[in-house]
């Protein structure tokens, strides 16, 4: 399913620019490419770099069972699962983190470290993010909270496409897509998470694939519930469906319009969606003190 | 009255084994300390977890002479909750100790006077604890920071020790004058000097008595190490054997939380000011300490400013827990101070399992600078493995106790918005934002931390270890981890113990509200039994799938570079660097480096140095003004005897003048 999301991706950059395109499955038969291979192992690494992967794709699966997907159910629910849902990204990038300064390899170290500065930047902007839903709701529920915003009578539409924005700007972010990071670029002083891959080979390196790409789509699920809301039954999860693809899309658009920032402008594209959460909050905040 | 009976028992062995710590021959000594302090726990430990389950409390009065008449003792179920926590550091302290001193015997150091010193601390914590007078408790306070002053100042022949010892000395003074200052204050209006008195006066007197308090949180935050008062704190923890700074850092600074509950425990009618004035101070602390931390190479000064983030959290806490109580929201309130509660517990286990894991580092390789080490894990795998389970603790992950904590605490903050003040709410999401960061933050910190020292190749070889630590060393780590690891997957076994505390501020009637962080708690915790086993399948799925493959070992990638040396990895300081406009704004930046020459440069030198602004821009220049001020009357200390004996006839002659003119 993950890697559907990626299809579209590139199959969209590749209509874009004129081509025909690989088909859209072509990331899950690379995936099962990769897990029928053996891997080359660094001398240098320990069992850190070993049980990254599979700690890394398992938090992307953990993150993935407090969110709700059919219904407004998720696997698993209980008031305070949104700090879950953050903290399984957290150990999750800690343990890539880890593995990439594993290996010794300085390539692997300044991606971990530009990687790090942007998680320390999402975090924060995502937090108050579901602050801004918290003071619509008195539910503390990953599911409940999100689809409050569109419910506010006056201005939910406004408040929904802001969110929208800054759930987008985090994908980009922390998909590791253009114009955060360039996941087609092979220069080592270039990349950002494909730099911390470098070392990870046959299923290690499928598994970190796996968890990337979960990621991104994850926050394309986080779009599509904020934006359709309360909607539930077959048209609600129609239109689920058809906005996980429009964001696919959209980011496929925005691949094919921009490149990657200079490295120097990166924070600032960090620094600007976590103000867009702010003002959503301030916006949250004044519309229930002020009576907008 | 037999619970208080057991308790002086207790305290009574711990001074029996420090007198006979002295006695006997330099190998046994830290093993008589560990005996006498496991045997005070188990005596002393079963009383305080009685008197927390079954919510009682007790007190007691020593006679004493004219014109003090008493001295009160007693112990409550928060005063129980911190013993706990005392015993249960001090002893794994005293544990670890016996392996960490093996490599001083034989060196003539004053191995006994140290260990003297450590039972001191443990006695003096726990009579701060039950001390219910203020001659008790700033003689408990006093007796615990010269104790503490005495066991750090183990490698005094190092300049940064005796240094680091008398900066910590003066703090502490400072502490007390502010101490002493509030506490006679309320003592002089209300004319007696027992707790209870005080109370009173607190409800009678509201304006003298808030001006009171202020000094008094000045005193207790000097010793909790609240910015901007934390200055002794990175410089105290580096210096201490790492015994001793476990124990400084994992309970020693709780006891000034312990002083702040119990002044909230007399007030009933807080002010949202005091409130909001907490929390900010808090979230100020998180901010230094966390980007202090960033910029560090030395382990244990990392992990000092470490501390004082996570003092930062359980003061935002606190701070939540008041404007509750002066709001009158009973969600916040019960979640703030129960989140503060846990978060002391949680901090005082890996802050103490992370100084150990430093210390492991720093007696097997002689340094405790990061940039000088690497590759640890092939010589102390056990060593590295308790460190990373401490890292992982430390920013709050799945599945170990520091998210236990850290999730009560921002459910606490996200309770703001229940109450109907712009202002609260938008206190609540500006400390969420910020713990939020700080907590990403973190987590780049304890990577570098353990990365850089373990991880990797060697960088300099002339710092390898030889073998791994000594088994008392490992034993004790692995208690600490295992506690961690224990109540990250099942919180139920601490829940019990913050129950009755959070009662006693929070109000009696906040069960329920404990009831349901219990259920969310559980919850969560299923959520990291699923996340761990999820890893644990795809782990072995993983050796199935590379089990018959053509599976080959190589270098590194390097791009195509085949001389790849150790030195070439990323260091601690290049790794934070994207991070340097936080370092730069918050902390003194200096940077000397040497232009490249040429196009095969053979030699360059980089120097970066990080200063505290704080200690180096606002408490330096001030302790440089009282001495030059001091300094005007020096000529009065002249050394001859003459003159101090004309001072006194002075004195007399001016005395008889004054009885004279004025009858």
């Amino acid at each position: 399913m993950p890697f559907l999301f990626t299809g579209i991706i590139i199959r969209v950059k590749a209509l874009w620019s004129g081509r025909q395109g690989p088909p859209i499955l072509q990331p899950w038969y690379d995936w099962l490419k990769l897990m029928k291979k053996g891997e080359v192992a660094s001398t240098a690494v320990s069992l850190v770099f070993k049980v990254s992967p599979a700690i890394v794709a398992a938090a992307s699966i953990s993150a993935v069972l407090v969110v709700p997907l059919i219904d407004g159910k998720s696997f698993i629910s209980f008031p305070g699962d949104f700090i879950f849902f953050v903290s399984a990204f957290a150990v999750g990038k800690y343990f890539s983190i880890l593995s990439a300064l594993d290996t010794g390899s300085s390539f692997e170290g300044i991606g971990a470290s530009r990687d790090a500065v942007y998680t320390a930047l999402v975090e924060p902007a995502l937090m108050l993010f579901f602050f801004s839903c918290l003071i619509f709701t008195k539910n503390l529920t990953l599911g409940s909270m999100i689809t409050s915003i569109s419910t506010v009578k006056s201005c939910g539409m406004a408040g929904t496409v802001l969110a929208a924005i800054v759930l987008f700007i985090m994908m980009l972010i922390e998909g590791c897509r253009v114009p955060a990071d360039d996941p087609a670029t092979h220069l080592e002083l270039t990349m950002i998470h494909e730099a911390m891959l470098l070392d990870n080979s046959g299923p290690n390196l499928a598994m970190m694939v796996y968890a990337a790409s979960l990621k991104t789509m994850l926050f394309g699920i986080l779009i599509a519930k904020v934006i359709t809301g309360n909607i539930r039954g077959v048209s609600g999860f129609a239109y689920f469906i058809i906005i996980i693809c429009l964001s696919a899309a959209a980011i496929g658009i925005i691949e094919s319009l921009s490149s990657r920032f200079k490295m120097s402008h990166l924070p600032e594209f960090s620094f600007f969606m976590l103000t867009l959460s702010v003002v959503l909050c301030a916006c949250a905040l004044l519309f229930v003190f002020g009576g907008i | 009255m037999a619970a208080m009976t057991y308790i002086w028992l207790g305290l009574t062995i711990i001074c029996l084994g420090a007198i006979v710590i002295t006695a006997v021959n330099e190998k046994i000594k830290a093993w008589v300390l560990f005996a006498a302090t496991a045997a005070a726990s188990l005596l002393i430990g079963c009383q305080a977890i009685k008197i927390i389950i079954k919510n009682l409390s007790y007190t007691v009065k020593v006679p004493f002479p004219y014109p003090v008449c008493f001295i009160n003792f007693g112990i409550d179920p928060l005063s129980a909750f911190f013993i706990c926590i005392i015993l249960g550091s001090t002893l794994m302290s005293a544990l670890y100790a016996n392996g960490y001193l093996s490599s001083y015997y034989k060196q003539n150091r004053f191995i006994g006077i140290h260990l003297f010193c450590c039972a001191m601390l443990t006695l003096s914590m726990i009579l701060v604890t039950i001390s219910r007078d203020i001659i008790s408790f700033l003689f408990s306070w006093e007796l615990m920071s010269l104790s503490s002053w005495g066991a750090m100042l183990f490698e005094n022949e190092k300049q940064e020790v005796e240094k680091a010892g008398l900066k910590y000395l003066v703090y502490m003074h400072a502490a007390f004058i502010f101490l002493a200052a509030g506490f006679f204050w309320v003592g002089t209006e209300s004319g007696e000097w027992s707790f209870e008195a005080l109370q009173r006066t607190w409800t009678e007197k509201p304006s003298a008595a808030w001006a009171a308090w202020t000094m008094l949180a000045a005193g207790f935050s000097i010793k909790a190490g609240i910015v901007p008062l934390h200055s002794w704190l990175p410089d105290a923890h580096p210096a201490a054997p790492s015994h001793v700074s476990g124990v400084m850092s994992g309970v020693m600074i709780k006891t000034g939380i312990y002083g702040i509950l119990r002044t909230l425990l007399w007030i009933d009618n807080i002010p949202p000011a005091a409130g909001y004035t907490v929390l900010f101070a808090a979230l100020i602390s998180i901010l230094i300490g966390v980007a202090g931390a960033l910029a560090q190479t030395d382990i244990k000064k990392l992990l000092a400013y470490s501390s004082i983030e996570n003092i930062g959290i359980i003061f935002a806490g606190i701070g939540c827990g008041m404007l509750g109580r002066a709001y009158g929201c009973k969600p916040l309130m019960v979640l703030g101070f129960a989140g503060a509660f846990l978060h002391t517990i949680n901090h005082a286990i890996f802050k103490n399992l992370l100084f150990q894991g430093a210390g492991a580092v720093y007696i097997s390789t002689h340094t405790r600078d990061m940039e000088r080490l690497g590759g640890l894990w092939r010589i102390m795998p056990v060593t590295a493995v308790c460190f990373l389970i401490g890292s992982l603790a430390v920013i709050a992950v799945p599945p170990l106790n520091g998210l236990i904590s850290e999730f009560c605490i921002f459910l606490a903050l996200t309770k703001t918005t229940y109450i109907n003040s712009l202002l609260c709410n938008t206190a609540g999401a500006f400390g969420i934002t910020l713990l939020a960061a700080a907590g990403a933050v973190a987590l780049v910190v304890f990577s570098k931390a353990f990365a850089i020292t373990f991880l990797g190749n060697a960088r300099f070889p002339s710092h390898k270890p030889e073998t791994e630590c000594g088994k008392p060393i490992l034993l004790s780590m692995e208690i600490l981890c295992l506690s961690a690891l224990c109540i990250g997957t099942c919180p139920k076994s601490i829940l019990w113990l913050i129950n009755t505390p959070t009662a006693q501020l929070a109000g009696q009637d906040s069960y329920l509200e404990l009831a349901q962080l219990s259920f969310s708690l559980c919850a969560a915790a299923k959520a990291f039994l699923i996340f761990t086993s999820v890893a644990a399948v795809f782990f072995i799925l993983h050796y199935y799938l590379i089990k018959n493959k053509i599976n080959t070992k190589s270098a590194t990638w390097g791009c195509g570079y085949k001389e790849a040396t150790a030195r070439m990895q990323y260091t601690g300081g290049s790794f934070v660097a994207p991070f340097n406009f936080l370092i730069k704004s918050l902390m003194r930046h200096e940077q000397k480096s040497e232009q490249i020459k040429g196009f095969f440069p053979e030699h360059c030198l980089t120097e970066v140095k990080t200063f505290d602004r704080i200690d180096y821009q606002i408490i330096s220049p001030l302790t440089a003004l009282i001495k030059k001020i001091a300094g005007w009357f020096s000529w009065i200390q002249s050394g001859s005897t003459q003159h101090y004996i004309g001072y006194g006839l002075i004195f007399l002659v001016l005395s008889l003048l004054w009885v004279i003119i004025y009858g």
